[in-house]
């Protein structure tokens, strides 16, 4: 199995898991409502991942060339 | 006279409308923003011209009196309509993955998608194509109202094939609206929390929905590149679905009997049967990695059917743009669900009269799943204008394998009695004996059609 670069994203897991940890349900249909607070919880993170990302690829370009 | 869509009534912002066997769109005066955004900002077009978005123009050709109605549009009408339920595994992560892409490129041009359902795609010319116009709103900052939808119809699903079993797409049929996340999440093994995208979107997202069931909450804001980055870490989380299993049929044509000959043999009577036909369809039955239906998409647009997901797999992967490759079981066939039983049509009504191939196939019928050689016969009556059949003796060493540890009580599976049942529905045109076999391929004709010429 691979565990290669896993401990940032397995610290990230735990701390989105933390968050949800005490089971609360109600037995009635809802329109998403723990979809959109998990979106609003890991939208921030994966932005920042993506604008890192985008930022490097700029860096590796002017380098490249 | 025009009929509204079975499955079009969630939508107020407009509904589909079947009209001389042609396809509209009804755009209702609520969406008339949207639509002129979508239009005015180049997003239509981008997606066309990318090939995911169904091509569709404003029409004139049809008249509905209603002061509700903005625009009517007609869109290219598709060889054949599929569901979600009989896709494979790659063609369920190709249009998960078509509408990320198109996600990506709305929020590009200020849209986003409000509807993420696999019922809106479909497969044309062998890709995954969004049909849906009404599926686009103008961005604002705020959580994508589709993520969950997208993860219940997409992610969900391909997880539990590529972690668990591929077989298990079958329970789509039973949620016609996604399957839910924490059923998912207590299936699949518990390996998959090391992964990044499912420990996220998968086994969190379902603790989330259990969680924040039915409660208030203040609206959040998010901003373009929080928005692109969900869509990213959900794209490459279904890149690293892979299917990596092996199923009974996978390999059928590697554990054939046949000798070079006689399959060269085989393909040469098929391709003088499938030109003596003249639909606009050819359905092959038990097509297995679909060799057969490839040299009958030279001819006609071929749905190629087989019970197998991994040998439909396969053939989807090598297919050309002439045909479809589905999960389908002839002794079971694919039911109508929905509202009314009406929504989402079932395989046989879908499928409607064509040429019908069986090629080593109903002696798997008779004798796996116990259909007398009657009763198969009354079903191909029903959806075959020509049939291509191949029969099998019982000296064929496949139907040795198959009787070796089965009493044999398939009395009917004789040529004589096949012959004498076919007849009572069909006419047979033509038969060849495969070359070095014990197996016989004929080209009839339903007594109640006028088809098929004979040369």
């Amino acid at each position: 199995m691979k565990f290669r670069n896993s401990f940032l994203p397995i610290t990230v897991i735990l701390l989105i898991f933390g968050h949800f940890s005490i089971s609360n349900a109600y037995a009635y249909l809802d329109p998403g409502t723990g979809s959109i607070i998990l979106l609003s919880i890991i939208g921030p993170l994966v932005g920042a991942g993506l604008a890192i990302k985008i930022y490097w690829q700029k860096i590796k370009m002017r380098f490249t060339k | 006279m025009y009929k509204i869509d079975n499955a079009s009534f969630r939508d107020p912002k407009g509904y589909v409308i079947h009209h001389n066997d042609n396809i509209f769109r009804v755009i209702n005066n609520s969406y008339k923003e949207e639509y002129e955004h979508c239009t005015k900002s180049g997003l239509f077009k981008k997606l066309i011209d990318e090939g995911l978005l169904l091509l569709f123009e404003e029409s004139s050709d049809l008249e509905i009196d209603s002061k509700e109605i903005f625009k009517i549009l007609e869109q290219k009408k598709l060889d054949f309509i599929s569901y979600p339920y009989e896709w494979s595994f790659d063609m369920l992560k190709d249009a998960a993955l078509a509408t990320l892409k198109i996600q990506k490129i709305c929020i590009e041009h200020g849209a986003s998608l409000k509807d993420a359902s696999s019922y809106n795609i479909q497969f044309h010319e062998g890709k995954p194509v969004f049909i849906d116009i009404t599926s686009f709103e103008i961005f604002e900052e705020k959580p994508w109202i589709a993520y969950r939808q997208f993860c219940e119809h997409f992610l969900g699903p391909l997880a539990l094939m590529a972690k668990k079993d591929v077989r298990l797409s079958s329970m789509l049929v039973n949620y016609i609206d996604g399957m839910p996340l924490d059923i998912i999440s207590s299936i699949v093994p518990k390996t998959t929390f090391t992964n990044f995208g499912l420990a996220v979107h998968l086994h969190a997202h379902a603790k989330a929905q259990k969680k924040y069931e039915g409660k208030k909450i203040e609206k959040k804001k998010l901003g373009k590149m929080q928005l692109l980055g969900i869509v990213e870490s959900l794209t490459s989380t279904i890149k690293n679905l892979k299917l990596e299993q092996k199923t009974e049929w996978a390999d059928y044509y590697d554990d054939t009997n046949y000798t070079p000959e006689a399959e060269k043999n085989k393909v040469e009577i098929v391709k003088k049967y499938i030109n003596n036909t003249n639909t606009n369809t050819i359905i092959d039955f038990g097509a297995n990695d679909g060799k057969y239906s490839k040299i009958a998409a030279e001819k006609s647009f071929v749905i190629s059917v087989d019970k197998d997901p991994i040998a439909v797999n396969n053939n989807y992967k090598n297919q050309n743009s002439n045909m479809i490759s589905i999960i389908g079981d002839l002794s079971n066939p694919i039911p109508s669900i929905g509202w009314n039983n009406l929504e989402r049509p079932s395989f046989l009504e879908r499928i409607g009269k064509s040429t019908c191939m069986a090629l080593a196939l109903i002696h798997h019928l008779r004798i796996t799943f116990g259909i007398p050689l009657s009763k198969q016969f009354e079903l191909f009556s029903k959806i075959a204008e020509n049939l291509i059949i191949e029969f099998i003796d019982k000296k064929d060493s496949q139907i040795i394998r198959l009787l070796q540890n089965r009493e044999d009580v398939f009395d009917d599976l004789t040529e004589e009695n096949f012959e004498k049942i076919a007849s009572q529905y069909f006419t047979i045109l033509d038969s060849s004996v495969i070359r070095d076999t014990n197996r016989k391929i004929y080209l009839m004709k339903n007594k109640n059609s006028s088809n098929v010429s004979k040369d």
